[in-house]
């Protein structure tokens, strides 16, 4: 999570977005994880009857990490956190080169 | 969650209000047309008092909780909301729905009987109520009370009555669910119905994740869109983040 918000704070000016999709989470425990690791960016909350956003991609263990390119082409998907850096860093600069 | 916007729509303008102290003298008209909202002061008068309740259980011994429980919020309330109901309150007919369970003087086999009117009046009557997705979802959790038959037949109906997308996709996507094991390609037909003329909903979202497969989520296909929905309500569309290097984060706090 810190390193999350490395990288939204890193690409502030960036056309950047983290989408965060939360899964399993009790209401209260949904607000309190918010409050406790400063998530500013958007997150949907799926709660514990229906989880479709995870059942479209197949999530299978978390956590899961998908980086999209500017036309919606995934780019990574994977479990490493600190991989997705360099991939959003070369489709930024290939979104500025154009 | 529930009736938070109900609430909303009742405190704006006593906060609005007290915010203004310096405005002494209210124009009539406004003081006239500012309706009294029966249904959200009955609930939360409820809802003060199960907090009492709770409070009172925590402190009591085993013969006070009995005496307690024998006079509970749910037993007092219960036929102040079924006299709201049956004065044509659709969301008193909701409460009632959404509180059955906590009802003791309904034993559960009895629970269909008394849910299906209900239900039956809802989807007659409120279809284009702001809440008429959540009677959707809630005769959907009832189906075992209700009976499948019953249940497919009035979310059949309130497919047809349902002014919003998302009330109508879910009363599709609730009907399919219900008919994946009795009549399977009628189910997987509806899914794919919903998936395209309801992507714009949670439920179309829902639909299509039914029949998706991992191959088209992996690396170098164009991400499956759909649509999220955050704690508060707020719905939004991954195809709006077109132009922009997305991260989806899929995560539990737990």
């Amino acid at each position: 999570m810190p390193h999350l918000k490395t990288l939204v704070e890193r690409h502030e000016n960036d056309p950047f977005a983290l989408i965060g999709i939360n899964t399993g989470d009790e209401p209260d425990a949904y607000h309190d994880g918010v409050k406790e690791f400063g998530l500013t960016w958007l997150s949907a909350y799926q709660g514990m009857a229906m989880t479709p956003i995870s059942d479209l991609y197949k999530v299978r263990g978390y956590p899961t990490y998908l980086v999209l390119d500017t036309d919606g082409t995934i780019a990574y998907r994977g479990h490493d956190g600190t991989a997705i850096d360099a991939v959003v860093e070369e489709l930024l600069a290939k979104a500025k080169g154009k | 969650m529930r009736f938070k916007f109900i609430l909303g729509v009742a405190l704006i303008p006593v906060a609005a209000y007290a915010a203004n102290p310096v405005v002494e003298t209210v124009p009539t008209a406004l003081a006239v047309a500012a309706p009294v909202d029966d249904f959200a002061a009955l609930d939360e008068e409820f809802e003060a008092a199960l907090v009492v309740h709770t409070k009172e259980l925590k402190g009591a011994d085993k013969a006070q909780r009995r005496a307690l429980r024998g006079n509970s919020p749910i037993k007092r309330y219960w036929p102040k909301f079924e006299a709201m109901s049956a004065a044509g309150e659709g969301r008193a007919t909701l409460w009632l729905v959404e509180h059955i369970k906590e009802n003791r003087d309904v034993r559960s086999k009895d629970r269909g009987a008394v849910l299906t009117p209900l239900f039956k009046s809802i989807i007659d009557n409120h279809a284009d109520a702001e809440w008429f997705t959540s009677a959707v979802k809630s005769l959907a959790a009832n189906k075992k009370y209700v009976g499948v038959d019953e249940a497919v037949a009035m979310l059949e109906k309130a497919a047809q009555t349902a002014k919003s997308d998302n009330a109508k996709a879910a009363s599709l996507f609730f009907t399919a669910m219900m008919l994946a094991d009795s009549d399977a390609a009628r189910s997987e037909k509806l899914m794919a119905e919903i998936g395209e003329k309801y992507s714009n909903t949670v439920y179309g979202t829902a639909a299509r994740a039914s029949r998706a497969t991992a191959e088209d989520s992996e690396v170098g296909k164009v991400a499956p869109t759909f649509v999220g929905e955050t704690i508060d309500g707020f719905q939004f569309s991954i195809e709006d983040y077109r132009g922009k290097v997305v991260a989806l984060d899929f995560y539990g706090f737990w």
